[in-house]
């Protein structure tokens, strides 16, 4: 159907003679007041966002240093033994030092295989990112994709290790909107990820089951700065 | 309307119930998951708190949206064409599923993996694209079980909800798996196994949309299993299929949205995945679709607005609460109402959006409780419109011929005092074959649509007026008034 047809048959129904074109007037926008104004201090911010995401299965610890947090995150990938880790690229690594910590391991990083980077992350076991944001109410951590941030990183492995500090976590979902739009305006990055906690479905006689498609463990590492 | 999906409806709700009612396991499978969802719902909008303010809220921006869908659509369109996505119109789901055709073959695909969409449904995209060589993948967890045993979704959010571990087991075992057990983890294993290696070769992504948002021109994906995220990553082209009530203005809106649509479908404070996709992937990225293609339909949709009685049916957000709540659903399941959408919402929306005489029988699945109206994030009065939509069938003449005769006939007795004596000592007369203890019970005849399930008692052996007359003449006598009945 021709896109004019498909406005105007809207406008026509709607008792217009041709379709709207200027912002319509609004009272209310977005969520209750009461809502808007629900603002935890930091403190309470970080454990909010640590026992939301415990509820979801998934398992975050804090660490008072970058120090401690990459030694907590060694001892994490030796227990679990993979055979490769997958890592975002760019400003991330450097931020967190996560070199340090990999030396030995088979690390494929984001972006450097070309045509192939989806294929080979495919294949890996551990998928290591840092986050944009994190949301303290629902346990949530907020990924926006672009060339090194790839998105299959946080998706194809079977662990997903995040890697947070404490001043990204946001009381609610709305404050993190204000900032993304600030920053970006109308033009947002190509997918932006809302990530709360493992895969999951129940559609099997309604039993919960795990690491549907997605990752089935979820791990934040936090460090407080 | 497509003459095919008249085809589909060759019964009656009362048929299709009837069947339904004979599956125990279907009946104890839909309770039992309706109950949780339920009882999860409250639990989670009462730790939420103030859940009366966030539905009326809800209903609010919905409302708004609605009423100047001309604009935010025109704004959310502008916006993805600026992103460089393509986008479609469809009067009907005919042309909807052409245009799906015309992009999957143009891009020579011969596998496409889909994520859970009612409106793919509703278009029978599936069945066009096999027809064409074209090999489609359900992805959902549960919609996939659906396909592989061949059947419709039973719900809109839990679709497998008939299906045992062991018919799944049965199911999955065709399909190649070997040494399954009933273990919800070995079955969940070997779907992620067969599934991962579709996603990782499909050459189409298709996806529905939960909401679109006008002022970035995002499509946003609420999901749990993260296979919405595979179909929007993995594939090289990206197919969004979405009804053209789908928008909602701004970013502060999808707060609201966020905090009502998963705690009424799955009483969970967000699905695990809330997935914002803008565009097609940015040059250099690595992963993402090349190209991004978005299928606006109307299909009956647009027919709503302007009418005060239903346009509200537009604001709905799919999240299934009414189902939950539904006495009528709860005890029939899905595949009763014969149609893509089940249950309260089901039952306004289908013979809505089909006009012609399938599906006009839906409406009366209901026992207009309002049970729906009260569970519903949005709060749509779908109790009120199953009362007009009945009132409509009976102003289009579309009640059954029986039930007009039975009126016709009630108003005719009941208008004259001496017609409806003679025809109550008639009646009389004509039940005694059919009395058993004080009821009349029967199986077949005029009677039966009350009689079959239920007995009916039966007419006094003599009337009021005949027994206060008696009463009169004994009381005369200075006798007690005696109990004849
Ligand atoms: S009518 Fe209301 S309760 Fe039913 S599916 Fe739509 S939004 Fe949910």
């Amino acid at each position: 159907m021709r896109e004019d047809e498909f406005f105007a048959g809207i406008a026509k129904r709607l008792g217009r003679s041709s379709a709207l074109t200027t912002a319509p007037a609004r009272d209310v926008v977005g969520a209750p007041d009461f809502w808007q104004s629900y603002a935890l201090p930091e403190e309470e911010r970080l454990e909010k966002f640590c026992v939301e995401l415990e509820k979801l299965g998934g398992s975050a610890v804090v660490y008072d240093s970058k120090a401690s947090l990459l030694q907590g995150l060694s001892g994490f990938l030796e227990t679990l033994q993979p055979r490769t880790v997958g890592m975002w690229s760019g400003a991330f690594t450097a931020e967190f030092d996560v070199d340090r910590v990999l030396a030995g391991r088979e690390v494929v990083y984001w972006g450097t295989d070309g045509a192939n980077s989806v294929a080979r992350m495919a294949q890996v076991d551990v998928g290591i990112t840092g986050c944009d944001f994190a949301i303290a109410d629902t346990g949530t951590v907020v990924l926006m994709s672009d060339i090194h941030k790839g998105r299959s990183v946080s998706l194809l492995p079977s662990v997903h290790v995040v890697l947070i500090k404490s001043s990204q976590i946001r009381t609610r979902m709305g404050e993190v909107w204000a900032e993304v739009l600030q920053q970006h305006g109308g033009h947002l990055p190509s997918s932006i990820h809302f990530i709360s906690g493992p895969s999951r479905s129940s559609d099997i006689e309604n039993d919960l089951s795990i690491g549907v498609h997605g990752p089935a463990t979820v791990y934040a590492l936090i460090w407080q700065e | 309307m497509s003459t095919e999906k008249d085809a589909i409806q060759v019964t009656t709700i009362v048929d299709r119930s009837r069947l339904a009612l004979q599956d125990d396991f279907l009946r104890g499978a839909v309770r039992f998951t309706t109950e949780r969802l339920r009882g999860r719902k409250a639990a989670s909008s009462e730790e939420l708190g103030n859940w009366e303010a966030w539905r009326e809220r809800g209903r609010q921006i919905r409302s708004h949206t609605i009423a100047h869908l001309d604009y935010y659509l025109r704004q959310f369109v502008d916006n993805v064409q600026a992103h460089g996505g393509h986008v479609y119109f469809a009067a009907n789901a005919e042309e909807a599923a052409q245009t799906i055709v015309k992009i999957v073959e143009k891009k020579q695909a011969k596998l496409a993996v889909k994520s859970k969409s009612m409106v793919s449904e509703e278009i029978h995209i599936n069945k066009h694209l096999q027809e064409r060589g074209i090999e489609v993948v359900e992805t959902d967890l549960g919609e996939y079980i659906i396909q592989l045993a061949g059947e419709m979704p039973s719900h809109i959010i839990i679709p497998a909800i008939h299906k045992t571990r062991s018919q799944i087991k049965d199911l999955f075992t065709a399909a190649g798996a070997t040494n399954l057990t009933t273990d919800t983890k070995d079955l969940t294993a070997f779907a992620r196994r067969a599934l991962r290696d579709k996603f990782l070769r499909a050459d189409v992504g298709m996806t529905g949309c939960n909401f679109a948002i006008a002022e970035s021109g995002s499509v946003v994906l609420f999901t749990n299993e993260g296979n919405g995220r595979m179909v929007s990553t993995l594939p090289k082209t990206h197919i969004v299929t979405m009804g053209m009530e789908r928008i909602l203005p701004t970013f502060a809106d999808l707060e609201v949205m966020a905090n009502l649509l998963p705690r009424s479908a799955t009483g969970q404070k967000l699905t695990t995945y809330m997935s914002v996709i803008t565009g097609p992937r940015r040059a250099e990225e690595a992963d993402g679709p090349d190209e991004l293609h978005i299928v606006i339909l109307d299909n009956g949709r647009s027919s709503q607005l302007g009418d005060d009685e239903f346009q509200e049916v537009l604001h709905c957000i799919r999240c299934g609460a009414c189902l939950n709540v539904c006495p009528v659903y709860r005890h029939i399941g899905g595949h009763a109402y014969g149609s893509v959408y089940p249950g309260p919402i089901g039952a306004v929306l289908t013979p809505l959006l089909n006009q012609g005489e399938a599906y006009q029988d839906l409406p009366y699945a209901s026992s207009l409780c309002g049970a729906c109206y009260e569970a519903c994030p949005v709060k749509i009065p779908l109790h009120d419109m199953l009362v007009a939509l009945r009132r409509r069938n009976v102003e289009q003449g579309r009640t059954k011929w029986a039930e007009r005769m039975a009126f016709q006939g009630y108003r005719m007795v009941f208008a004259k005092a001496g017609r409806y004596k003679r025809v109550m000592r008639l009646a009389r007369k004509a039940q005694k074959p059919l009395l058993r203890q004080g009821y009349v019970e029967s199986t077949m005849g005029p009677l039966m649509g009350w009689t079959e399930s239920r007995h009916a008692p039966a007419l006094a052996k003599s009337s009021f007026r005949e027994r206060f007359q008696s009463m009169q003449q004994a009381w005369r006598r200075g006798e007690d008034g005696g109990d004849q009945v």
